[in-house]
């Protein structure tokens, strides 16, 4: 049967000798059964095209949606320098403890992400764990790829979300890794969620203005709701 | 990475999305984000919502992609004036075509297309054939095939090569790839067949 399958490919792709072309187009035009499977063949490949297109269309439109809260994020931004402007002083006052927040959150990376361990089974796990491998051999933006990639074949693999913050962390795109786990910690179907308390530390590291109230108001709900990274959130927030 | 991403040119992505392989994605996701902004002139220009607008350019988005692939599209205009003018088109038939709700990507791919591309022989043969099928029959099985068939099968549909799709689900060589994939093009029919 498969056989079959393979020879209508071969006809197709052009992959037959002129001889073996000759001799298929007369059984094709003699034997029904022939035919019938390549019109199968014809139409599973439309088929699959369309079902593509549809599956790829739906990532497509949520590379939209991600933009689209990217758009308000610019405008924080912009709001974020007139408020340095207009309040410097303020800002100037309190830079000695927000960098000494900013070295501690490197420093927990530091500590907790400078090597990441793999778990081996099939499937995308596969990917992960060559992302995993790269990423321990601080080859950081072929990680990334790597995540990306599975990220697009499964925008709901959480551990993918994760290991991709974490390396964009690592190569110090706050702003990408910020979005990552913001979007992880938005995930209310999971059992044990880093999201929030990841973000909370990419904001203490990245350092800006408003940065370390917004992140000390994300460790005091990692505590409150008991989520994943209580405990090192209780010893964080006490330094803030 | 972010400032990477907008320093792209449109002869790179063309090139990244050409090359294939798992970076295809990536340089797929660069296009349609580089041009995203188009929504907005779509909404002001056509009167659509944004949603309607937002999948109008994902469908002509995604025409690119495979214009690109197929080589249809070979750089002769700026890609941007190309991707404009199919956005423009899937603007006006969102348009007229507000009253249907069916997916918008079933339009885009005509099965006559499909047919034009087969060999005299071959069409004559299996026209009337495809013209009796079920096609939304085969669209239910296939979407109840398994993962990993069916991940295989739209990779397949894609126009990614067996040595691609060996890649991305972690086989060890094209040949099996090829194997696996056809068992379950093989599988298909069998539902396709007994449970019509």
């Amino acid at each position: 049967m498969n056989n079959e399958l393979e020879t209508i490919e071969n006809y197709l792709t052009g992959q037959l000798s002129a001889d073996e072309r000759t001799r298929f187009e007369a059984t094709l035009r003699s034997d029904p059964a022939v035919a019938e499977s390549l019109a199968f063949y014809v139409l599973a490949q439309h088929t699959a095209k369309v079902s593509a297109m549809s599956k790829r269309k739906a990532e497509l439109d949520a590379l939209m949606t991600r933009s689209a809260w990217g758009a308000p994020m610019r405008w924080v931004a912009a709001a974020s320098v007139v408020l340095v402007l207009g309040f410097g002083w303020y800002f100037l006052r309190d830079t000695s403890t927000s960098a000494e927040a900013a070295q501690l959150a490197e420093a927990y990376v530091e500590q907790n992400f400078d090597q990441l361990t793999t778990t081996m089974s099939g499937g995308a796990t596969d990917s992960l764990t060559q992302g995993i491998g790269l990423y321990n051999e601080k080859k950081f933006a072929e990680a990334e790829s790597v995540f990306e990639a599975v990220l697009v074949q499964q925008p709901n693999n959480d551990r993918a979300l994760k290991l991709a913050g974490v390396v964009a962390l690592r190569q110090k795109n706050y702003d990408l890794a910020i979005d990552r786990f913001h979007r992880l910690s938005q995930r209310a179907d999971l059992y044990s969620n880093p999201g929030t308390f990841l973000e909370a530390i990419t904001l203490l590291e990245r350092n800006r203005p408003m940065d370390k109230a917004a992140a000390k108001k994300l460790l005091e709900e990692v505590i409150s709701k008991n989520l994943e990274g209580k405990r090192e959130a209780q010893q964080m927030i006490d330094h803030l | 990475m972010q400032l990477f991403s907008r320093s792209l040119t449109d002869a790179d992505l063309m090139a990244g999305i050409r090359a294939g392989g798992p970076q295809r994605r990536l340089y797929e996701n660069k296009l349609y984000e580089k041009y995203t902004y188009l929504v907005a002139e779509g909404v002001r220009k056509h009167r659509l919502a944004e949603d309607d607008c937002a999948s109008a350019y994902s469908d002509a988005v995604l025409i690119v992609f495979d214009h690109i692939i197929s080589g249809r599209f070979e750089g002769r205009s700026e890609l941007k004036t190309y991707l404009y003018q199919i956005f423009t088109n899937k603007c006006v038939d969102a348009i007229r075509k507000k009253t249907t709700n069916r997916s918008s990507v079933h339009d885009a791919l005509s099965l006559d297309d499909s047919l034009m591309q087969l060999p005299d022989t071959a069409r004559s043969a299996v026209q009337h054939l495809i013209a009796q099928s079920d096609v939304e029959n085969l669209y239910h099985h296939l979407k109840n095939l398994g993962d990993k068939c069916r991940s295989m099968i739209l990779l397949w549909g894609e126009g990614y090569s067996d040595d691609e799709i060996a890649q991305s689900i972690d086989y060890n060589s094209a040949a099996v790839a090829k194997t696996s994939r056809l068992r379950c093009l093989d599988k298909l029919r069998e539902r396709y067949r007994n449970a019509p």
